[in-house]
């Protein structure tokens, strides 16, 4: 790594932040830290992180302003690390702006993983993958011809699932919610249509993936969404 | 040699009208090594009894109805020759909404309807003048006739709804009988780790330890706190199954698709293993919690990598089977003791050699079975021939599943920007 990154962690529990900090250290990762939402958002503005770990039952503030605050100036990637485990709070806080949500107790390796996916697309915007050939592993897709091979072969996909697939390789790495996919894929009239998704999901994996109940790539996460695996 | 053939036809006959599927006891199949397919037998025999049960509640109603009309006839006789001596169609009228109701109980609204509509060609036949002739009934009898099916037909609905609710109570309270179980045991099982945390905490910030017993201690730490993890994990889990909170929507789940995200979530503690998977693209969509599924799955691979040497394969398969979608986890190892099959589902059962210090609780299938249970399926345990236990559970596929028709419209639109 040229220079290190610079990571705000926003947490109030100070046993957690002294362990979210010693892990973050030792990865060679310049650290800020702050314990509430009010100073949390302005050492964000001020400081401008590459990304930004975000705890949600903070004292001052909830976890979902903290992000919309956060979101009014910056673009900065947010990962919420929070207790709070079910997929409703998990698909709320991605649908308010998160790029990535993990789960306390967070594996050292796990949240090192994700903070990397987090950096990468800080690297490569969303936007200029469009054109051009993207590989993942044996999976690749020519956003130019329109195709898609795995292992050197050549899917046949259909327009709807094309479209599916690009949608979850541009944003690799990230779980994408439900909500999002059907709404980038069908519409805003589709968003609750998940037997939709469903349906083109498991498709797509019949296709893509040698073995589809062990899949490489296409991972669901239950209640949640889904995500295009990076190879190791 | 023609004998028994023409013994086994009649055997044959007689189990299918009776609704029952010929299968061999547990023991004979074990003994006749059946091909491992055949194993699901046990499975179909169930199955198997509700398809053959419509068969069956026509035919009983057809036994009451026969019944039905002898009685009323014979009651009608002595009536009729103590009084005026011509036939009474009033006990008709009384038994045969009397077997109606009957019918309607055991077999359901269909052969009551079917009774209903055999009773009035009889009640047509024998009771309205002309007797013993098909005639087209009065203004009076057919309001007769009215009555008596409509009666038939409400008391079909109601008995009807409440057989659905007795089947739902009862499913609930077996889920409520195992989640209490669960707690109780959880609550108490919290405190294990616990103690053991503080134990090697307080000694490795308190005490003189050398390196060795500092990383002993840390192993402790480190291996407890992974376990209170999991045991919250199971007490969220069991928080989700509280009365009838299933997040479930008719046909909107892939099988595959849970079994994909439970092997992502293990693959570090799969490690080298060999996973198989088999699920063929024509296993239907059904409708199930998958975080909750997931568990089931999760709990079954752990239990394998528990159970079994390490490098000993696991094999998961999924079929579709009657109106239920199998899931099948199968591995190589010592098995359970002939006759335990079904102890494993017990509370703190642990197996006759428990394993290396892992952290099982034994908590891992009584949980599965209360999810699977809380589904309407079922799940058990069988051992392999060749050595391995396979432990399978079935969910019930809804009939009004959605279908992917539907969607092929929107794919054949025009892409958007």
């Amino acid at each position: 790594m040229s220079e290190p990154a610079t990571i705000l962690v926003i947490e109030d529990d100070p046993h957690a932040r002294t362990l979210l900090l010693f892990t973050l250290r030792q990865q060679g990762y310049h650290c800020l830290h702050a314990s509430n939402g009010a100073d949390g958002i302005a050492a964000a503005i001020k400081h401008e992180p590459s990304v930004v770990l975000l705890d949600l039952g903070l004292p001052d503030l909830e976890g979902g302003e903290v992000m919309r605050r956060i979101r009014e100036s910056s673009r900065v990637p947010i990962i919420v690390v929070s207790a709070r485990g079910q997929e409703e709070d998990k698909v709320a806080a991605l649908d308010q702006g998160a790029n990535d949500y993990v789960t306390k107790p967070v594996a050292a390796r796990e949240l090192l993983a994700r903070i990397r996916v987090a950096l990468r697309s800080v690297q490569t915007p969303e936007a200029s993958a469009d054109t051009g050939i993207l590989t993942l592993g044996d999976l690749a897709m020519d956003f130019d011809l329109r195709r898609v091979t795995v292992a050197g072969i050549e899917i046949h996909l259909t327009p709807t699932e094309y479209r599916l697939l690009s949608v979850l390789i541009r944003s690799a790495g990230r779980v994408i919610t439900s909500r999002q996919l059907l709404r980038e894929v069908w519409g805003t009239p589709y968003e609750e249509q998940t037997g939709y998704l469903r349906v083109y999901m498991k498709k797509l994996r019949y296709k893509i993936e040698r073995e589809p109940a062990n899949p490489k790539y296409l991972i669901n996460e239950a209640g949640v969404g889904y995500r295009l695996r990076l190879p190791e | 040699m023609r004998n028994l053939a023409v013994c086994v036809f009649r055997q044959r006959l007689v189990a299918r009208i009776l609704g029952v599927n010929i299968v061999p006891s547990s023991r004979n199949r074990q003994e006749t090594r059946a091909p491992p397919r055949a194993q699901t037998l046990g499975f179909e025999r169930r199955g198997g009894t509700r398809r053959f049960g419509i068969l069956r509640g026509y035919w009983t109603a057809l036994c009451v109805s026969a019944l039905c009309t002898f009685v009323s006839i014979a009651l009608s006789l002595l009536s009729a020759t103590a009084a005026t001596g011509k036939l009474q169609n009033w006990p008709f009228a009384m038994t045969f909404p009397l077997g109606i109701l009957f019918i309607t109980i055991r077999c359901g609204v269909g052969p009551a309807i079917f009774m209903a509509a055999i009773g009035v060609l009889i009640f047509d036949f024998i009771f309205i003048p002309p007797a013993l002739e098909f005639t087209m009934p009065s203004v009076r009898d057919d309001l007769k006739l009215g009555v008596m099916l409509s009666v038939a037909a409400i008391a079909s609905v109601l008995a009807e709804r409440l057989r659905q609710q007795l089947e739902l109570a009862r499913r609930q309270a077996e889920v409520e009988r195992l989640r209490n179980a669960l707690l109780i045991g959880l609550s108490h099982d919290l405190r294990t780790p616990l103690t053991a945390l503080v134990g090697a905490g307080t000694a490795l910030h308190e005490s003189d330890l050398d390196p060795a017993q500092r990383r002993e201690f840390s192993r402790i730490v480190a291996a407890e706190a992974s376990r209170l993890d999991r045991l919250v994990g199971h007490l969220l889990k069991l928080t989700r199954l509280e009365s009838g909170g299933l997040n479930t929507k008719p046909g909107t789940q892939a099988i595959d698709e849970t079994i994909g995200a439970a092997l992502c979530h293990l693959e570090r503690q799969l490690g080298v293993r060999a996973i198989r998977t088999h699920a063929p693209e024509e296993v239907p969509l059904t409708s199930f919690d998958p975080v909750l599924i997931e568990q089931v799955i999760v709990n079954l691979v752990e239990n394998v990598i528990r159970h079994t040497p390490e490098g000993s394969p696991v094999e998961i398969s999924v079929f579709a089977q009657h109106d239920h979608v199998v899931v099948e986890v199968a591995d190589r190892g010592p098995g359970v003791p002939p006759g335990e099959e079904e102890r494993v589902f017990e509370r703190h059962y642990r197996g006759p050699s428990p394993p290396r210090d892992d952290g099982g609780m034994g908590l891992g299938l009584t949980l599965c079975r209360a999810i699977v249970a809380a589904h309407g399926g079922r799940i058990w345990l069988e051992n392999r021939p060749g050595g391995g236990a396979i432990v399978r559970f079935a969910l019930p596929v809804e009939k009004s599943a959605s279908t992917p028709e539907m969607s092929h419209a929107l794919d054949a639109g025009a892409p958007r920007a």
